[in-house]
């Protein structure tokens, strides 16, 4: 997936777990709680072995919040 | 009226008076220079293009000896645009590719009416193949092969893509070759045009190949996208199309934008439009360029 | 004296229309613009004027690129204003845009069509260290490492060295004062915070009106170098006829340059803003400003040096030397004589690297 931030002018390509991720949160706007994404992304992909799941989603949104297109909100 | 012709002294004397105009596809360049080999090039490389109108010019560009006591020493010359000078004075040797790179210079810097792409474009029948490529990566030597059997040259090295419309404007220029490519082209097209080899710039040694009569005439006519294709080089392997995801596709064309972030969100759309409209592919090939161009024209035929 | 002559711009600038009822010459007016940082201000005011379709399609094409440029400094501006205020709202400390940055974020005309370069604050003296760190933790780096070069500008003129941010690339300039440390006439700063206006966001704030123009004022006409001198113009002629037309303006604005002793270069400025661009000045403000004048010999040199000095082109002739007699009253303007042969002869020996094709 390619992205455009309106906010910082940047371009990004993201990987496939970045685009999962990505449309997941595209799909919730106000939010989603870190568990149900976790879930919804464990139904798309298969992850490689030695990988855990909720640390690569982790490791995602700290670099999609680095680059301002994504925030954490206080439940 | 073409620049074919004026007579050698008409050449000179408009070169050496208000410029002498040139319309290059979308543009007309007016130029100034009081060194032969700039003539010589503009004689040879732009025989078939237009005279320009003398009302208005694009860019009014000189190619001259800067005004320093180096000049008897060490001879220079110095690319200014609407008299001041953007790059630093480059032996005179280098008079006429540096006309090249300064007008280069001029489109990225002063055409936002276009997304500028760092890449080759040609066409068969109004369709576009853009080949975006770092240096290094064959993409002028893969152009020149084309533009030998038949591909329109749009150009070798700038691709307009229409800020509003998302045509292909073509800029038929000279196709510069460096290095080992010059002696492969010459093999592989001897009856083109090309002109003086100039040793020992930073890129190496480069020379121009006339572009050809007919896709000069041409220039015109727009074409739309249909491929994009990015070559690599293997020596030895054998010529091979491999489909490319649309995300790469436009990374490519993005990255290699001159002036992607000028055009912000609007870029962005206009660059996602061109890879929808297009097939994307990786190209390696290993330097058998009868391979290369026949792949080409398969793929061309296969719509 | 007679008005001295600038073509085609001067003329558009003061009547948009003209270009299309007079002989049109699109290639000497694009070019003379381009040349001049006025381009898009040109493009805009077309624009504005309904106009652009009548343009013909060879020039045109320069208006539509110029103003998409603009657009794209414009963003640019925008984000940078945010991340400046984001990284410096820790500190509590007022934070007031300077020139084109300001025109942007108070939305004033003067910011249409405009090109930045940078952008530029003003900053409490003593808040200089702990905004220097800040920034710097932001991302801005020092340029001009050259020892000589830092003290010039910390110690002697009233900015920190420019500061670029590593990874955008972006132009900060930070200021403490309008005027330099060392020069002949001081401001003083306080007063310019005691009445500067917050805008609502990115927790900056804005010169009052007069003191906007002063500013301006003091940028075209005590500054260095002259290369933006018809372009600064644009600035004050944007700024009087948008803040002029509050009745009580001019009145605070010239009784505003006394208490800043900035008097002298307000005359000039209205008169090179009234003779070239048209700016309309209330008949009793002009008595006013008329009373700072300079005595009659200076009156006549600055004269003679300014006209040639404002056109937008060097290869125009007379135009170097006069933009050579007017660096060297810059620099007498901003630094005690002694220290002035000291830096111009350095200066005269740092040639800037340019880059190569």
């Amino acid at each position: 997936m390619v992205l455009y931030n309106e906010a910082t002018g940047s371009t990004h390509h993201l990987t496939s777990l970045g685009t999962y991720v990505m449309l997941a949160l595209l799909q919730h706007p106000a939010g989603i709680d870190f568990a149900a994404l976790v879930r919804t992304i464990d139904a798309c992909v298969e992850l490689a072995e030695g990988l855990v799941l909720q640390d690569e989603v982790e490791r995602v949104l700290a670099g999609l919040a680095e680059l301002r297109l994504v925030a954490r909100v206080a439940a | 009226m073409i620049i074919a012709d004026l007579s050698a002294d008409e050449l000179r004397r408009e070169l050496d008076g208000a410029g002498l105009r040139i319309r290059v596809g979308p543009i007309v360049v007016a130029v100034r220079s009081s060194f032969s080999a700039v003539a010589d090039g503009l004689a040879l490389h732009y025989a078939a293009h237009a005279i320009g109108p003398p009302d208005f010019a694009d860019f009014h560009v000189s190619v001259e000896p800067p005004l320093s006591p180096r000049r008897w020493f060490a001879p220079q010359a110095l690319f200014r645009f609407d008299g001041g000078p953007p790059f630093t004075p480059l032996p005179a040797a280098q008079a006429f590719p540096l006309f090249e790179w300064g007008l280069n210079w001029c489109i990225c810097a002063h055409c936002h009416q276009y997304v500028v792409v760092h890449a080759a474009v040609l066409a068969r029948k109004g369709r576009a193949m853009i080949l975006p490529a770092p240096p290094g990566s064959g993409k002028s030597t893969l152009c020149a092969a084309l533009a030998a059997r038949g591909w329109r040259l749009l150009s070798d090295e700038l691709t307009l893509i229409d800020i509003e419309t998302g045509v292909i404007v073509p800029i038929p220029r000279p196709i510069s070759l460096k290095n080992a490519s010059i002696a492969t082209i010459a093999r592989f097209w001897p009856e083109a045009p090309m002109g003086a080899i100039v040793p020992d710039t930073l890129k190496g040694s480069v020379a121009h190949l006339q572009p050809p009569a007919q896709s000069v005439r041409s220039s015109a006519d727009m074409a739309v996208p249909a491929w994009i294709v990015v070559p690599r080089y293997r020596p030895a392997a054998a010529a091979e199309l491999v489909p490319l995801g649309r995300s790469a596709a436009f990374m490519q064309l993005a990255d290699n934008a001159f002036n992607y972030s000028t055009h912000g969100r609007r870029g962005f759309e206009r660059l996602v439009d061109v890879v929808d409209r297009s097939q994307c592919f990786g190209f390696t090939y290993g330097g058998a360029l009868e391979d290369a161009v026949l792949t080409f024209d398969r793929l061309a035929d296969a719509v | 004296m007679s008005v001295p002559s600038y073509g085609i711009l001067g003329r558009t600038l003061c009547d948009i229309d003209r270009v299309f009822t007079e002989p049109a010459d699109w290639d000497e007016l694009i070019r003379r613009a381009r040349e001049a940082d006025l381009l898009g201000t040109l493009a805009y005011r077309l624009a504005e004027r309904g106009r652009i379709d009548d343009v013909p399609a060879a020039p045109r094409a320069h208006l539509v690129s110029a103003r998409t440029l603009c657009d794209a400094q414009q963003a640019a501006v925008h984000r940078e204003v945010a991340e400046i205020g984001r990284a410096l709202a820790p500190l509590q400390t007022p934070i007031v845009l300077l020139k084109g940055a300001a025109y942007l974020l108070a939305v004033l005309p003067a910011a249409n069509g405009r090109l930045f370069s940078d952008v530029d604050i003003l900053v409490k003296k003593d808040a200089l260290p702990a905004v220097e760190s800040a920034l710097m933790l932001a991302g801005y780096a020092t340029t001009h490492h050259d020892p000589y070069d830092q003290r010039y500008y910390r110690r002697w003129m009233h900015e920190l060295p420019p500061m670029q941010h590593v990874k955008r690339l972006t132009l900060l300039d930070v200021h403490h004062a309008l005027v330099p440390e060392t020069a002949r006439l001081r401001p003083d700063s306080q007063t310019l915070f005691r009445h500067a206006i917050a805008l609502e966001r990115d927790g900056v704030s804005i010169l009052a009106p007069s003191d906007m123009v002063l500013h301006s004022v003091t940028h075209a006409f005590n500054n260095e170098e002259m290369t933006h001198g018809l372009r600064d113009l644009v600035d004050i002629d944007a700024l009087l006829r948008h803040f002029g037309a509050d009745g009580g303006f001019w009145d605070r604005l010239i009784d505003r340059a006394g208490e800043l002793q900035l008097t002298r270069p307000l005359y000039y400025a209205a008169q090179w803003t009234t003779r070239l661009l048209g700016t309309p000045v209330p008949p009793d403000a002009q008595a006013r400003i008329q009373a700072s004048a300079p005595p009659a010999p200076t009156l006549v040199l600055m004269n003679a040096v300014l006209g040639p000095a404002l056109r937008p082109t060097v290869s125009m002739p007379g135009t170097r030397w006069a933009r050579r007699v007017l660096y060297v009253r810059g620099h007498w303007l901003k630094m005690p004589v002694g220290l002035l042969g000291v830096h111009l002869t350095i200066k005269a020996f740092r040639r800037k690297q340019r880059p190569t094709p």
